[in-house]
């Protein structure tokens, strides 16, 4: 193949599409429609993830003790939390710094001094700060930890995770049911309009495959019409989500001012550098899958 | 240059387009076929151009037997040839030039030899000053003498000719058939198919005569349903 036959076939291909403008529209749409849901999706998982990652750093499981424990006691459960598996880091709180927190956290509040009094009678159980590498192993931790002597109450979130890492995998079972769904409806689309194109040139490949072109030298013009359409197909959504996504998390934050508080986002440019090429090669790949399929379905040369 | 050898061909409906045709035609030679609307004429044009496959039989075009090739092959094969139809088939959006150079783009030629060879068979058929115009623009035989330029523009051994004056007035008709004598002339082997009686008698060339799918006659300096 030489490059001006290459050249060739992009002219034509990009004639294809503007032969039959409202087919090549339809089936843009399409596929902007589906890689819109792509791109949304995306953005919504990625941040969730940040989240559960952020959650996951931040609430760890605290184990609070019986007071009366011993010393050696204390040790030998640290040794043993310590050997659990997925354990990255145990602290020890005794009641003492408990209270210091406390006071400390009280006192930025303006409440300082409210607790005074309360060092020679120190009502504060002494705890294990655990942390854990990942959040889907706390239930596991939890079990393991109750099993423990001298172990008062065990606090954790373990709720909060389970929603978001419900709510995350949800998500993606969706979209992925309406990106194969809006795919298939993509390819029948580019399918429809290469065929068209296919129509439309009948005369002119009748003509060529007298003189003597090949099958690919005819059937070529057609697959670069299907890919380009899909290209542009990726793009549109892809610049929009993009154009709008900083305006979009800065409207959640003013509508929800809790959140900001609890979360923070990924920025813009941390996801569509990735989410891009994604995108490009998945409408790349519907073109090329729908034009192919027409191609040696209405082109039997 | 072409040879039948024993060939039939069976429509799946059932009609018979020919039956058991045996022929040899030299390199250089310039040969009519005619008969009758049905009597094969198509038939072995199409069986030449791989258009279609003999039930039986088989065919060489210069010595390379054509008859069990891969499809991929029949492009190739198609080259060796080129084709002047009854109705021109010319591309209406693109220009006499365009028309003939599109031809050469199609094997590929190079940029440096289209320049070089359109201008040449343009001239060839008398059309170099209807280069820019577009097929619509054209008398009939303006149309054909464009097709003729496009079937010679990438030098074929063969020109195959089915039925090329069919739409044209008999003056126009005689300026074609002298176009391919030319053509012949320079050493390509012609095959036209026709029942254009007048310019088959004219012409004193090679005739095999077709009828009913059967090779009736074949006689070097006939005419036109010649009984001797």
């Amino acid at each position: 193949m030489k490059i001006r036959t290459i050249k060739l076939y992009f002219k034509e291909g990009f004639y294809g599409i503007f032969r039959n403008r409202l087919m090549s529209l339809a089936a843009v749409a399409t596929i902007a429609a589906c890689l819109f849901i792509v791109g949304i999706s995306y953005c919504v998982a990625i941040n969730l993830d940040f989240m559960l990652e952020t959650l996951e750093k931040t609430m760890g499981v605290t184990v609070f003790l019986e007071k009366d424990i011993t010393m050696t006691q204390i040790e030998q459960m640290h040794n043993r939390i310590k050997q659990i598996p997925h354990v990255t880091e145990v602290k020890y709180i005794s009641p003492k710094q408990a209270l210091d927190e406390f006071q400390r956290d009280l006192g930025e509040q303006g409440g300082a001094g409210v607790l005074e009094g309360l060092e020679l009678d120190n009502p504060l159980s002494p705890s294990f700060e655990i942390s854990l590498t990942n959040a889907k192993y706390q239930r596991a931790i939890i079990e393991s930890l109750s099993e423990l002597q001298g172990v008062k109450k065990i606090k954790h979130a373990q709720s909060e995770a389970e929603i978001l890492m419900g709510i995350n995998r949800m998500l993606r079972i969706i979209s992925l049911i309406l990106v194969g769904i809006l795919s298939i409806i993509g390819i029948i689309i580019i399918m429809n309009t290469i065929k068209i194109t296919v129509y439309i040139r009948r005369y002119e490949i009748n003509i060529m495959k007298y003189i003597g072109a090949t099958d690919w030298f005819i059937r070529w013009p057609f697959v670069i019409e299907g890919i380009l359409i899909g290209l542009i197909g990726a793009c549109i959504p892809i610049f929009i989500i993009w154009a709008s996504y900083g305006f979009v998390i800065q409207l959640i934050y003013d509508k929800f001012t809790v959140i900001q508080n609890l979360f923070v986002f990924r920025q813009a440019n941390e996801i569509f550098p990735a989410l891009l090429p994604i995108a490009i090669a998945m409408g790349g790949i519907i073109g090329m899958i729908g034009s192919t399929l027409s191609v040696r379905k209405h082109l039997r040369v | 240059m072409i040879e039948f050898r024993n060939i039939t061909k069976v429509y799946p409906n059932g009609t018979v387009g020919v039956r058991d045709i045996s022929m040899h035609i030299k390199k250089g030679e310039f040969v009519f076929i005619v008969g009758s609307s049905g009597s094969g004429k198509s038939t072995l044009i199409k069986l030449l151009l791989k258009e279609i496959e003999p039930t039986d039989g088989e065919i060489m075009i210069r010595d390379r037997n054509t008859t069990r090739v891969k499809r991929s092959q029949v492009p190739y094969i198609r080259r060796e040839m080129g084709v002047v139809f009854q109705d021109f088939r010319l591309l209406p959006n693109k220009t006499v030039y365009e028309n003939v150079a599109f031809a050469m783009q199609v094997v590929e030629a190079s940029p440096k030899e289209i320049r070089r060879n359109v201008p040449m068979v343009l001239s060839m058929v008398g059309l170099s000053k209807k280069a820019k115009a577009y097929p619509h623009q054209l008398s009939g035989g303006e149309q054909q003498r464009t097709a003729l330029a496009r079937a010679i523009a990438n030098n074929p051994a063969i020109v195959l000719a089915d039925e090329p004056t069919g739409n044209l007035d008999p003056n126009t008709s005689w300026e074609i058939m002298k176009l391919l004598n030319d053509i012949n002339h320079r050493g390509t082997t012609v095959v036209v198919a026709t029942h254009a009686k007048e310019i088959v008698n004219g012409m004193k060339k090679r005739v095999i005569t077709l009828q009913d799918g059967h090779l009736m006659r074949d006689l070097q300096k006939g005419g036109y349903g010649d009984e001797n």
